[in-house]
C-alpha cells in the first residue's frame, strides 16, 4: 500500500507493532515422535500493514496462523515463545479472553473454506451467527448486514445465496462466504490464509480492491499467506519467506521480487511457468527446485536447505545460518546470500 | 481419430428456491488422446460441475458423455465399472474429498482394492511408489490426511488419481493450493506422464499462466456455456470473444477496470440471447434476443453473432495477455 509506514526499521516508527511474535515454535506429538513444524519465528505487523508470508507447502504458514489464534488442538500442538497482539501475550490468556480476540479482532480466513463452514447451516446463518456474536443488533438487521456483505464479495443472487448451503456453492462463492464472515466484525487483524486460490483473477481483484478499502478506511492489518507472488507483488507491504518452519528472508515486497537474496526464494522465482511457452506452442521444461523438504523430525545438519542449494559450502553443512541484515534492505539467513553468481 | 472424451450438449441443472439454476447448459466438446484441454472461465461458471459430469458423479439434466465413442450412460456393470477406471478426478477441495478417518496408505490402496488388484503388499507398494512420485516421504503412508498441510493434501488426491493409470484425468484447480515450485514438479510430473502413456487431461484452473503453459487447447466458459474454443498459443495472442478478451486483460491485478461494479451474472437468470449481452462493450440489438452458437472462425471456436467485426477492429491491438 503506498501510504505505508516504513515497515523495516523500528526507529522510523516508534509505534508498537499490532503483533508481534517473539520465538515461536510449534510442535506437533505425532505416533513417531515430537514433530517441530515451527521453530522460533519473529514477526510483526503494523496497524494498516499487509505481511505476505510465502514458502514451499509445508513449511509451516498455516500452522503460524493458527498459532496465532490458538486453534490449534492443545492435546497434539505445543505452541512456545510469545505472541504479543496490542501489547498482551495471547498465549497466555485465559480461554474466554482468547474467545473475545478470536473474530472479535482478529479474524481468519481459512485456507479449505469446507473445514471452516458448517455443512448443515445456510450461508445467512453463518454471517448472522457471526455478526451477532460480536454486535448487538436484531435478526432483520443483521440479515440485512449480511446480504450487504455477500455483496461486497460480489456472490451472485446475494438475497438467494443466504438461504444456501455450502455444498451447493461452487469452490470460489465458499471462499468469498469465508472473507465476507472474517471482515463482517472488522477485525483489527485478519489472518488470510490463501484467500484468492480460487477465485478467477477479476473477482481476485475485486476481493483484493476491497480489502485495500477496508485497510484505508479502518487501518486494518493483514497476515497475507499465499501462493500467488503476483499477489504478493500488488498487494504486500513486506514479504516473509519461511523454509523448513523457520523464516530465511524477510524484506520489502518490491525487492524481494528485483533482488531476492536467499538461494531458496531465487528457487521458488525461478519455477513459474510464466514465459515457458514459445509462440509456436513448444515448452521449456519448468525449473524445480531439486529434492524435497526435509522431514521436520529428521532435519539435515546446519541450513535446513543445504541439501538442495547449490552454492552450499562446507560451513552450510555444519552451522545453522541466522538471519542478519541483508544487503541494502531487509534479514536473509544465509551465508552466501545475494544475486546468484 | 476418435476422440477419447466426448461431450454433446451436456447440460446439468438444480432446482433451487426461487427456480432452476442452469449451471452447465448445452456443452460440446472433444478432448483427444493425449491431450490437454485447458477450462477457463470466471468464479461460479460451472466448471466444477462440468467435471463432475464428466467423470459421473452428477447425472446429465441432458445430453451424453462418450468415452471412445461409447455412450457412459448405455453401460452398466462390469463394463461400466472398466470405463470409470480409465476416467479419474483430482478433486478443488482436496480436504473434503479425503475420508478424513482412513490413512493416506488406505486411501491410496483403495483403487485397487475397489477394482481387485494386486495383494495387499503389492498394494503397499504400489501405494509407497504413488507418494515418491508425488514429492510426498514415504512415511506418510501411515499418516491422517489431517497431519498434512493443503498443497500436501493435494498431492495426495494426485496420487490417488494416478493410481489405476487412467486414460483421462480431469483435473480441478489441481494446482493451486501449491506453491510455484511444488506446481512446477507436478506440472512436470503430469507432462512426463503424458508422453509416457498418453494421457489426457481437462485442466480447470483459475491460474491463466499455468494454463498457457500446459493446455494445448483452451475452452472459456461463461455462465454454463463454451463462448471460445481455440488453439491455447493462439488465444493469447488472438482472443475472438469479448469475454475472452476481458478475461485475458484482467490478467494485471490492480490495472484500471478489474473492480468495476458491474451486475454479478447469475445463472438461475442467465441474461436472454447471448449470455454476455448486460456486460458486452460490443452489444447490439441481436444480441438480446437470439443466442449465438459455438462456430468456426479463423480456426478456433467462438460464440458471438459480432465476431468478425470485433476481431477486425482489434487487428493491431497488441496482445492483451502479453
Ligand atoms: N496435526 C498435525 N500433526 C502432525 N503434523 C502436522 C499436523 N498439521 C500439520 N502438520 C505438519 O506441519 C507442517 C506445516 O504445515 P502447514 O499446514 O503449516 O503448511 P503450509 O506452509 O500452510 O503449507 P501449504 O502451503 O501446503 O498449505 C507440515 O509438514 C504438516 O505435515
Ligand atoms: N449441488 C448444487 N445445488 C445447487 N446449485 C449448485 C450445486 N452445485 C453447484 N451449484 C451452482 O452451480 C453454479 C456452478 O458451480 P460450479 O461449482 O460448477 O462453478 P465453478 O465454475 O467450478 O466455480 P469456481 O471457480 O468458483 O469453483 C454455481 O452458481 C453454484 O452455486
Ligand atoms: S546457508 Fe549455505 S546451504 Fe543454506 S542457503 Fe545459504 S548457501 Fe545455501
Ligand atoms: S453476441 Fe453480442 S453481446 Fe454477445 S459477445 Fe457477441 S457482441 Fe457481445
Ligand atoms: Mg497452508
Ligand atoms: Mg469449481
Amino acid at each position: 500500500m503506498a501510504q505505508a509506514t516504513d515497515p523495516g526499521a523500528d526507529g522510523a516508527n516508534p509505534a508498537p507493532p499490532l503483533l508481534r511474535l517473539r520465538g515461536v515454535s510449534v510442535t506437533f506429538k505425532t505416533s513417531k515422535g515430537l514433530s517441530p513444524v515451527v521453530r522460533g519465528l519473529d514477526l510483526d505487523i503494523r496497524a494498516g500493514e499487509t505481511v505476505a508470508l510465502v514458502g514451499e507447502s509445508g513449511c509451516g504458514k498455516s500452522v503460524t496462523a493458527l498459532s496465532i489464534l490458538r486453534l490449534l488442538p492443545p492435546a497434539h500442538a505445543s505452541i512456545g515463545g510469545s505472541i504479543l497482539f496490542e501489547g498482551r501475550d495471547l498465549l497466555s490468556l485465559p480461554l474466554k479472553d482468547m474467545q473475545d480476540v478470536r473474530g472479535d479482532s482478529i479474524s481468519m480466513v481459512f485456507q479449505e473454506p469446507m473445514t471452516s463452514l458448517n455443512p448443515v447451516m445456510t450461508i445467512g446463518e453463518h454471517l448472522v451467527e457471526t455478526i451477532r456474536q460480536h454486535r448487538r443488533v436484531s435478526r432483520a438487521e443483521a440479515l440485512r448486514q449480511g446480504i450487504e456483505l455477500l455483496k461486497a464479495v460480489r456472490m451472485p443472487d446475494p438475497e438467494r445465496r443466504m438461504a444456501e448451503y455450502p455444498h451447493r456453492l461452487s469452490g470460489g462463492q465458499r471462499q468469498r462466504v469465508m472473507i465476507a464472515r472474517a471482515i463482517a466484525c472488522r477485525p483489527k487483524l485478519l489472518l488470510a490464509d490463501e484467500p484468492t486460490t480460487a477465485l478467477d483473477v477479476t473477482v481476485q481483484a475485486q476481493i483484493l480492491a476491497l480489502l485495500r478499502q477496508l485497510q484505508q478506511d479502518f487501518g486494518i492489518a493483514i497476515l497475507l499467506i499465499t501462493h500467488d507472488l503476483r499477489v504478493v507483488a500488488d498487494f504486500a507491504d513486506r514479504v516473509v519467506v519461511m523454509y523448513a518452519g523457520r523464516k530465511v528472508e524477510d524484506t520489502v515486497a518490491g525487492r524481494l521480487f528485483g533482488a531476492p537474496q536467499h538461494p531458496y526464494t531465487q528457487g521458488l522465482l525461478a519455477a513459474t511457468p510464466r514465459g515457458m511457452r514459445d509462440a509456436a506452442g513448444g515448452r521449456r521444461r519448468l525449473r524445480e527446485i531439486a529434492g524435497t523438504v526435509p522431514d521436520p523430525m529428521a532435519p539435515p545438519p546446519g541450513c535446513p536447505f543445504q541439501p538442495r542449494c547449490s552454492r552450499a559450502i562446507e560451513q552450510c553443512g555444519r552451522e545453522l545460518p541466522l538471519l542478519g541484515p541483508a544487503d541494502g534492505d531487509g534479514l536473509v539467513a544465509c551465508f552466501r546470500p545475494g544475486a546468484a553468481p | 481419430m476418435t476422440p477419447l472424451l466426448e461431450l454433446r450438449g451436456l447440460a446439468r441443472h438444480f432446482a433451487v428456491r426461487g427456480g432452476t439454476l442452469r449451471a452447465l447448459d448445452g456443452v460440446d466438446l472433444a478432448l483427444n488422446p493425449g491431450e490437454t484441454l485447458g477450462i477457463v472461465g470466471e468464479s461460479g461458471c460451472g466448471k466444477t460441475t462440468l467435471a463432475k459430469t464428466v467423470i459421473g458423479l452428477q447425472a446429465p439434466t441432458a445430453g451424453e458423455v462418450l468415452l471412445e465413442g461409447q455412450p457412459i450412460a448405455a453401460l452398466k456393470g462390469g463394463p461400466l465399472k472398466a470405463v470409470r477406471r480409465r476416467m479419474q478426478m483430482v478433486f478443488q477441495d482436496p480436504f473434503g474429498s479425503l475420508n478424513p478417518r482412513a490413512t493416506v496408505g488406505r486411501i491410496l490402496r483403495e483403487p485397487f482394492i475397489v477394482h481387485g488388484l494386486g495383494t495387499r503388499a503389492e498394494q503397499w507398494r504400489w501405494a509407497e511408489e504413488l507418494v515418491e512420485k508425488v514429492g510426498l516421504p514415504s512415511d506418510s503412508l501411515r499418516r491422517h490426511p489431517h497431519e498434512f498441510s493443503g498443497g500436501q493434501r493435494q498431492r495426495i488426491g494426485i496420487a490417488r488419481a494416478l493410481a489405476l493409470r487412467p486414460a483421462l484425468i480431469v483435473c480441478d484447480e489441481p494446482v493451486s493450493a501449491l506453491d510455484v515450485s511444488v506446481q512446477a514438479q507436478v506440472l512436470n510430473l503430469l507432462l512426463d506422464l503424458q508422453q509416457a502413456e498418453g494421457i489426457s487431461y481437462l485442466f480447470i484452473s483459475h491460474d491463466l499462466g499455468v494454463v498457457e503453459y500446459i493446455a494445448d487447447r483452451v475452452a472459456v466458459m461463461y455462465l454454463g456455456r463454451v463462448v471460445e474454443l481455440s488453439d491455447a498459443h493462439r488465444i493469447w495472442e488472438r482472443p475472438l470473444h469479448p469475454y475472452t478478451r476481458r478475461l485475458l486483460s484482467a490478467v494485471a491485478i490492480g490495472g484500471a477496470g478489474q473492480a468495476s461494479a458491474d451486475e454479478v451474472p447469475s445463472p438461475l437468470n442467465p441474461p436472454s440471447g447471448c449470455r454476455y449481452h448486460p456486460r458486452c462493450p460490443f452489444v447490439q440489438d441481436r444480441c438480446r434476443s437470439e443466442a449465438p452458437a459455438l462456430r468456426q472462425l479463423e480456426g478456433a471456436q467462438v460464440a458471438c453473432h459480432f465476431a468478425e467485426k470485433i476481431a477486425a477492429s482489434h487487428a493491431d491491438d497488441p496482445a492483451p495477455g502479453g
